[in-house]
């Protein structure tokens, strides 16, 4: 039963009104302070940047209040996954490649070689893995479905001068959101009452007719039950009058003050530092030791 | 382009069971020799033949926007890389709905469809056009195969659609063409875009043959998979809606 758990990935960690700072902050600069901290770590691959980054996070997490267990369940249900990541990338990993360009041999046995430059991206990967994980918890933690749904509407609304439905746009990705966990609870249910009755999905053999079928009972239940919900909150949506993006008013109207524009400037700062930190040489030292 | 309610929350609803599918690994099916086969993209076609090209797109636009942030968050293997590369895992994404659609009205309405197989039809001859015309092809007869096994697939579809269309098949035969073009264009596309970026030097280069197999091995099979699941989930909801039609109030806003 343990394949059903895997999904709590996707129930990344929920809304926490700790009224820190960061809550108090205009959604669109959290939103985006998020999405600048987290592309500066993807496209980093150094190991002493992302560690950095992982501590930055750590830091941001603590500011916000958010108690250290709630944001390490994230981690916890990603363990699984990350094994099985660790396992493929070691085993993908171009190691030959590595020891030709100078890196020391950690093992080996036979024509399988396991080099230290593979080892060091491996954890690299993995502390980005992490410091993505708890970046992303700490936006769920700090903003709630509203707040993303301003954000993303306030950020897109520059380009709905040009015919951009950007309010539309805006809510297609917070229904999304909200059908996740939803669906990934179906889903889950779902597997059990077919795993009940005997179902196996998709390990066994056949031809390719055969194992397709074999996942009939879990996908066309799935899709028409998110079918039938979503046209459940189109009927329920109009009938509170709700009709689109076109000469809407707002309760709330977003205004950025001092402490947004300086929290902005802030993370982007931040994520130029990390974009711009070369700690090659400690890479460099840290091979010199293991070999 | 307005879009009505109930097409913003289907976007959303069908582009989170995309996202879903994607991150439980239930959207692979293992195949043999250890390829699993995809039907991460099948959402956006159903969006694209239950409520048109727009929610197709933004269905699609949302598969490609999670496949290239898990490409960074989890990548599984060497393929990954390519992923990272939003030209490879977005924009390709968007033409599947959008692309269906076309399949499926092609096939659906007959009226109308001399101008959409006419459209097809300038697809295929533009594929050819590129094959021949395009100098980085010119010396490479792997590549020209790719762009031609494409064109001919386009054109063969076009055949398909006229002779369905002819034989007045009806809303199944419409799905499962669309399934086959929303299928193709996704293979088609994404292994294009890694040739192409990959000649132009962008992304590590792959030997146009080797995406040729991959195209056969994983795209033939995923073709049978988005058609019989795409048809099963489609034949499913319009059954539910049938049964449902005299209680349906906002019949205007469908």
């Amino acid at each position: 039963m343990s394949e059903f758990g895997a999904w709590h990935i996707l129930t990344l960690g929920h809304y926490l009104p700790m009224g820190s700072p960061l809550h108090r902050l205009d959604p669109r600069v959290r939103l985006l302070s998020v999405l600048v901290l987290g592309g500066a770590l993807m496209v980093r691959g150094q190991l002493a940047v992302l560690f950095l980054g992982l501590l930055l996070v750590l830091l941001l997490l603590a500011l916000a209040r958010v108690p250290l267990g709630h944001a390490l369940r994230g981690v916890r249900a990603l363990v699984p996954l990350l094994g099985v990541v660790l396992l493929l990338q070691l085993l993908f990993y171009p190691h030959r490649r590595a020891l030709v360009a100078g890196s020391p041999a950690l093992w080996q046995a036979g024509r399988f070689v396991v080099s230290a430059a593979g080892v060091v991206a491996l954890v690299a990967l993995c502390l980005r893995m992490v410091a993505l994980v708890l970046l992303l918890t700490l936006l769920t933690s700090i903003a709630d479905a509203t707040d993303l749904v301003h954000a993303v509407e306030g950020l897109l609304r520059p380009l709905q001068g040009i015919g951009f439905p950007a309010h539309e746009l805006a809510l297609v990705f917070v229904i999304a959101l909200r059908f996740l966990p939803l669906l990934a609870r179906e889903m889950e249910r779902l597997m059990k009452a077919q795993a009940a009755r005997g179902a196996d999905f998709g390990h066994g053999r056949g031809y390719i007719v055969q194992r397709v079928r074999r996942t009939f009972p879990l996908l066309v239940p799935l899709f028409v039950l998110a079918l039938r919900r979503a046209e459940e909150l189109a009927v329920a949506m109009e009938a509170r009058g709700y009709a689109g993006g076109k000469g809407r008013s707002y309760l709330v109207r977003l205004r950025m003050r001092h402490a947004d524009w300086l929290a902005l400037a802030a993370a982007v700062a931040l994520a130029v530092l990390l974009l711009w930190l070369d700690l090659g040489s400690l890479e460099q030292a840290l091979f010199r030791s293991l070999g | 382009m307005r879009l009505t309610v109930r097409q913003i929350v289907i976007a959303g609803a069908l582009g989170a069971i995309a996202i879903l599918l994607g991150a439980t690994r239930i959207g692979f099916i293992p195949f043999v020799l250890g390829i699993a086969i995809t039907v991460m993209h099948i959402p956006a076609i159903v969006g694209a033949v239950l409520e048109g090209p727009v929610v197709g797109l933004i269905i699609g636009l949302l598969f490609g926007l999670f496949s290239f942030a898990w490409a960074f968050i989890a990548p599984t293997g060497p393929g990954d890389v390519y992923f990272q590369n939003p030209l490879i895992s977005i924009v390709p994404r968007l033409f599947i709905g959008p692309v269906a659609y076309l399949a499926y009205r092609l096939v659906r309405e007959p009226r109308k469809s001399a101008l959409l197989l006419g459209l097809v039809l300038l697809l295929a001859a533009a594929a050819i056009g590129i094959a021949y015309g395009t100098p980085t092809l010119a010396g490479n007869a792997g590549a020209r195969w790719v762009v031609l096994g494409a064109a001919l697939a386009l054109a063969a579809l076009a055949l398909a659609g006229l002779g369905l269309t002819l034989a007045r098949y009806g809303e199944i035969a419409a799905t499962g063409v669309a399934a086959v073009a929303g299928t193709l264009t996704n293979t088609v596309l994404v292994l294009g875009m890694i040739g192409l970026l990959g000649s132009l030097g962008w992304v590590a280069p792959v030997p146009w043959s080797v995406l040729l197999g991959v195209g056969l091995t994983n795209g033939i099979p995923e073709v049978v998979a988005a058609v019989l699941i795409t048809v099963a989930v489609v034949a499913a909801w319009k059954q539910i809606e049938f049964g449902r039609k005299g209680a349906r109030i906002f019949r205007g806003e469908g």
